[in-house]
């Protein structure tokens, strides 16, 4: 009976320390392949806002740019440094337009919409207007 | 006769239960010893998950990469600064010259940079001037090629083999690393790392 016991309380004790770190194995995993995803996401919608055309005289100032998708929340802010006067997040600056048009400032988010893996990217880059 | 008996199915249960304990530990022992084998496995995978990432994110957001020796020398960004908004990158080349850049958008007395760093690697030690809106360079006689876009860098850092351990300038990323090589080219960083086993990671430039 004793014996008994002790072996029912021994597996125990190693029943959970397995399942601990197979959980900490899967866990690590979707982790790992949640950031994959997000940086593939980050990478697209980099390559995607790059080939923009952010300066269009006819289309009114671009400030966000939102991305539909199901698992991730993909948002671009975007701001300008130029010559533009009509866009809300603008700095107006005095530039020689032959030469230069100025820079938007793009801030790139990607934020995972589950609600036990979180994980949100930011990236900051320029592009030329 | 009945107490020989009673002696003998002793004897039998007690045989039983000796060989059922002796197996039972001997399975617990083994079960232990794949159970650590793993835990041991997993923890040197994420040790190693965990430097590549680290390597990756440190050479991804750096520039002048080279190699010294078998390890790899770089400057970092000051990311941190660019994306809190402490720097905007944008230069106003009208009206910069040699002694100093005009760069709007940009509180210079929050940054802790050394370097300006422009496109086709040209590099300038800045001085650490608290006028906002202006970084001016440290030698302000040479001519230099600015461009419209700019990093501002912290200064060199290394990653190189050290007596079995990987260290990251002064501190160590690994213990028990027998083989550490680094080849560079102009696309991809190969990196070859060998502890118990060797792994090959390629990162993107």
């Amino acid at each position: 009976m004793l014996l008994v016991i002790l072996l029912v309380v021994t597996f125990s004790f190693l029943g959970i320390n397995t399942l601990r770190i197979k959980t900490f194995q899967s866990d690590t995993q979707t982790k790992q392949y949640q950031k994959i995803q997000a940086n593939l996401h980050l990478e697209f919608a980099k390559k995607f806002i790059l080939n923009l055309n952010l300066n269009n005289p006819k289309e009114t100032c671009i400030n966000k740019i939102k991305i539909n998708n199901d698992t991730f929340k993909i948002t671009a802010d975007i701001s300008y440094i130029s010559t533009k006067s009509d866009c809300t997040k603008a700095t107006n600056i005095d530039l020689n337009s032959t030469y230069s048009k100025g820079v938007a400032t793009i801030d790139l988010y990607v934020e995972s919409r589950s609600s036990i893996f979180k994980i949100k990217l930011h990236e900051r880059f320029l592009k030329k207007l | 006769m009945k107490k020989s008996v009673i002696l003998l199915e002793l004897i039998i249960s007690l045989a039983i239960l000796s060989i059922v304990g002796i197996y039972s530990l001997v399975f617990i022992n083994d079960l232990y010893k794949t159970n650590t084998q793993n835990y041991q496995m997993l923890n040197n995978k994420l040790d190693l998950q965990t430097t590549h990432l680290f390597i990756e994110n440190k050479l991804k957001s750096s520039v002048k990469i080279t190699k010294e020796g078998s390890g790899v020398s770089f400057y970092e960004e000051d990311i941190n600064s660019f994306k809190n908004g402490f720097y905007s990158g944008f230069i106003q080349l009208g009206k910069s010259s040699k002694e100093f850049v005009t760069t709007p958008n940009t509180v210079i007395s929050k940054v802790d940079a050394n370097y300006i760093w422009f496109e086709n690697n040209n590099m300038y030690k800045i001085e650490k001037k608290r006028e906002n809106n202006k970084i001016y360079f440290q030698d302000v006689v040479s001519q230099k090629k600015i461009y419209e876009q700019y990093k501002l860098l912290k200064g060199q850092s290394k990653i190189y083999l050290k007596n079995d351990k990987l260290m990251f300038n002064d501190s160590i990323v690994l213990n028990d690393i027998k083989i550490f090589e680094v080849n560079l080219n102009h696309k991809h960083i190969r990196i070859k790392l060998c502890k118990s086993a060797c792994y090959d990671w390629v990162i993107k430039r």
